[in-house]
């Protein structure tokens, strides 16, 4: 599996928020993408996502079972974790509700009971994920990145309003699927325990390209 | 396909759980066949009469109460987004989204057309023809009203806004399913026809609307 | 082989052509030198039309001189039909090929198409008075209208409530091509509806004389000449304001960053 990005350009409105960015990573390689808020990290990565079309420059995924006449689209969709700010979690269900349906809904044959006890959900287990805390959603979210496997993990901001202890759980947990050959790609401000191979450091001060609309 | 059935399991038993959406639907429906009468007075013959047209009508209005919820809750949970990293492309879920919001909602109001058509004064043995056509008619209700429930996702009045969009698209269904069911009670006619216009505008709706839904849902989520 | 390659240029120079006349710079510029050509066009054919209108036509028998009313409420229909036209393929442009201007053609034409719309349900209906002995009948033509009105009240609303500029062009295009696919549809379920119920015959097949069909024509001419006038001005206006507003906002921005900067500097 790889990721390669070719300079590509985003736009968020009218505002360019990333120029010409160029990055490829391969198996068992992770990126850091820092920087203030608001300078484009999360629209980078939901354009590696596949939320957004890049301006200009290319996105492509290659997968070792793509074949030749696969869309990327098709690669994107059954490759990728994306962890965004919201958890994705439905607040009327139950904390394992909540797991099972993302395990039938990946196709998933994991032992769900291993993946409670990651995530420290053991005793939650029975209740409305609305009832959770902040953090406690966090987790229930993230644990979707263990119920199936999947080569590339992007995470947004992941361990936002996490205690240092959970934290840890994700480190721990990026750094496994680094071990197996999988791809990373984290944008945070939080420091993260994972060894990460690249990093990018975006600015605010990039040159602001005021093209007009039309 | 797992993931489609996972997903229609999923929404089945949040409408049994959450309840409140097939509660307003079939208590809307009631209270303005109830309201119909009260309003031009308890003639018999005249609410007979005008019994196929006003029941659809309002079958229309509660479904449409209902609607703007079908993609909400998912979006603003977050849950959307990760749908689109799936196994199944967005259509098919956009399909097992509106078949399950058939199933709770369309459904439970065909099943309920007995009871309104007691209220209009049509004989018992009337009522199945009331039903029979609102299941075959209410699919392309759930699809097309899909299309319109994703262009307003992002709206903060898009409950409002649906209504205006969609109804126009429901015509068809409307003149379909009302003429099948005067043309079984009063004309005695060949009502086969109309039944299977019906049908062909469903199956159309299945087919088609989830293209521009889920172009609209990507839209959404840019 | 020669003949491939000129195919390939002319190819090539309608391309080039399209791109031209897409560019929003160059349609501000061209656009300046069609706009009064139109106005001149529509202003000297709706003058012969109405003229002819009035005093050149033989008045129908049965109708008596509320003939006259059809001059201006047939072309409004077909213009009508011609402006969600627009609207439609402009929005197939905007989804396909990603045109701002398309974006801007489709904003543009709504607001005209459902005016010219309300036009024409109204002088239908001032027609329908002395000769249905009613203003509004469900007949197939007019119900037909007044969804079409409905539909471009939809797409104005459904514009104007969302707040992002390209995402509203982007919805508002999918209701239009949905819009599109649906009309023939919803317009037969109604002729369906009149032939089973009703059956009623329309307003005027085989009907129309040769001594009408001129000045219907002329006055069918001069309705498109000023919608395009109309939508040509509409679409200069909206280039204009979107680029007032992309400037505000680069201002604001500016403003902000070289306080920041000033804050840092202190």
């Amino acid at each position: 599996m790889a990721l390669n990005i070719e300079k590509i350009s985003l736009k968020r409105g009218n505002r360019l928020l990333i120029k010409d960015l160029s990055f490829s990573l391969k198996k068992g390689e992770s990126l850091l993408v820092t920087g203030p808020n608001g300078v484009g990290k999360t629209t980078l990565i939901r354009s590696i996502a596949g939320f957004l079309d890049p301006e200009k420059g290319k996105i492509s995924y290659q997968s070792e079972t793509k074949t030749t006449n696969e869309e990327d689209e098709k690669t994107r969709r059954e490759h990728i974790h994306y962890i965004g700010h919201k958890n994705g979690i439905r607040t009327s269900l139950t904390v394992l509700e909540n797991l099972e349906f993302w395990k039938s809904f990946f196709g998933s044959e994991t032992n769900l009971k291993e993946i409670i006890k990651t995530y420290f959900l053991e005793s939650l287990i029975n209740i409305p994920a609305g009832y959770l805390s902040a953090g406690q959603k966090r987790r229930l979210g993230l644990a979707r990145l263990s119920i199936v496997k999947r080569s590339i993990w992007l995470l947004d901001e992941p361990t936002v309003s996490l205690d240092e202890m959970s934290a840890n759980i994700v480190a721990t947990a990026a750094s496994n699927h680094l071990k197996n050959g999988g791809i990373l790609v984290a944008a945070t401000h939080i420091p993260l325990e994972i060894p990460f191979t690249q990093h990018i450091q975006l600015s605010k001060n990039i040159e602001q390209d005021w093209e007009d609309i039309i | 396909m797992s993931a489609f059935f996972a997903l229609l399991k999923r929404d089945i038993l949040l409408s049994i759980r959450e309840g409140g959406t097939v509660g307003i639907a079939l208590g809307f429906n009631l209270i303005v066949v109830t309201i119909l009468p009260l309003g031009i007075g308890p003639d018999q013959n005249l609410l007979n009469q005008i019994a196929p047209g006003a029941l659809w009508v309002t079958l229309l209005l509660s479904l449409l109460l209902s609607l703007d919820r079908l993609f909400l809750t998912d979006y603003e949970e977050g849950t959307l987004e990760l749908m689109t990293h799936s196994e199944i492309p967005l259509e098919l879920i956009v399909v097992a989204k509106a078949l399950a919001h058939w199933l709770t909602v369309a459904v439970p109001l065909a099943l309920m057309a007995p009871v309104l058509g007691l209220l209009m004064n049509l004989s018992p043995s009337q009522f199945g023809i009331l039903t029979l056509s609102a299941l075959i008619g209410t699919p392309a209700l759930s699809f097309l009203g899909a299309i319109g429930a994703a262009l307003t996702l992002g709206l903060k009045r898009g409950g409002l806004l649906l209504p205006l969009l969609i109804l126009p698209f429901f015509i068809p269904t409307l003149i379909f399913g009302v003429s099948s069911t005067t043309e079984f009670l009063f004309l005695g006619s060949n009502y086969a026809n109309s039944l299977a216009l019906l049908a062909a505008i469903s199956i159309s709706a299945i087919v088609l609307a989830p293209f521009p839904t889920a172009w609209a849902l990507r839209f959404n989520l840019q | 082989m020669n003949t491939k390659t000129e195919n390939l240029s002319l190819w090539n120079r309608l391309g080039n052509l399209f791109n031209f006349l897409a560019n929003p710079s160059q349609f501000i510029k061209y656009s300046a030198y069609i706009l009064p050509w139109l106005a001149i066009i529509s202003l000297i054919g709706f003058a012969a039309g109405l003229y002819i209108t009035f005093f050149n036509t033989p008045l129908d028998e049965e109708m008596g001189s509320t003939v006259i009313i059809m001059f201006v409420h047939v072309p409004a229909a077909w213009v009508a039909m011609m402006s969600y036209a627009i609207v439609a393929t402009s929005s197939i442009g905007l989804l396909i090929w990603r045109h701002p201007l398309a974006d801007v053609s489709a904003k543009a034409a709504a607001p005209l198409g459902a005016t010219i719309t309300f036009l024409c349900l109204v002088t239908g209906s001032l027609w329908g008075r002395p000769d249905w002995g009613t203003y509004w009948q469900w007949d197939l033509r007019m119900t037909s209208v007044l969804i079409l009105f409905l539909l471009f009240i939809g797409l104005i609303t459904l514009r104007s409530s969302i707040e992002e500029e390209t995402q509203a062009g982007k919805i508002t295009a999918i209701l239009a091509i949905v819009g599109i696919v649906l009309l023939p549809i919803i317009k037969y379920s109604v002729e369906w509806q009149q032939s089973s119920l009703h059956q009623k015959a329309g307003i005027f097949e085989g009907q129309v004389a040769t001594d009408f069909l001129i000045p219907l024509f002329i006055m069918a001419f001069s309705y498109t000449v000023l919608f395009f006038y109309l939508h040509m001005k509409a679409m200069r206006a909206e280039i204009y304001r979107r680029r007032t507003i992309s400037q505000q906002r680069k201002h604001a921005f500016e403003a902000t960053r070289k306080e920041e900067e000033r804050l840092v500097k202190e």
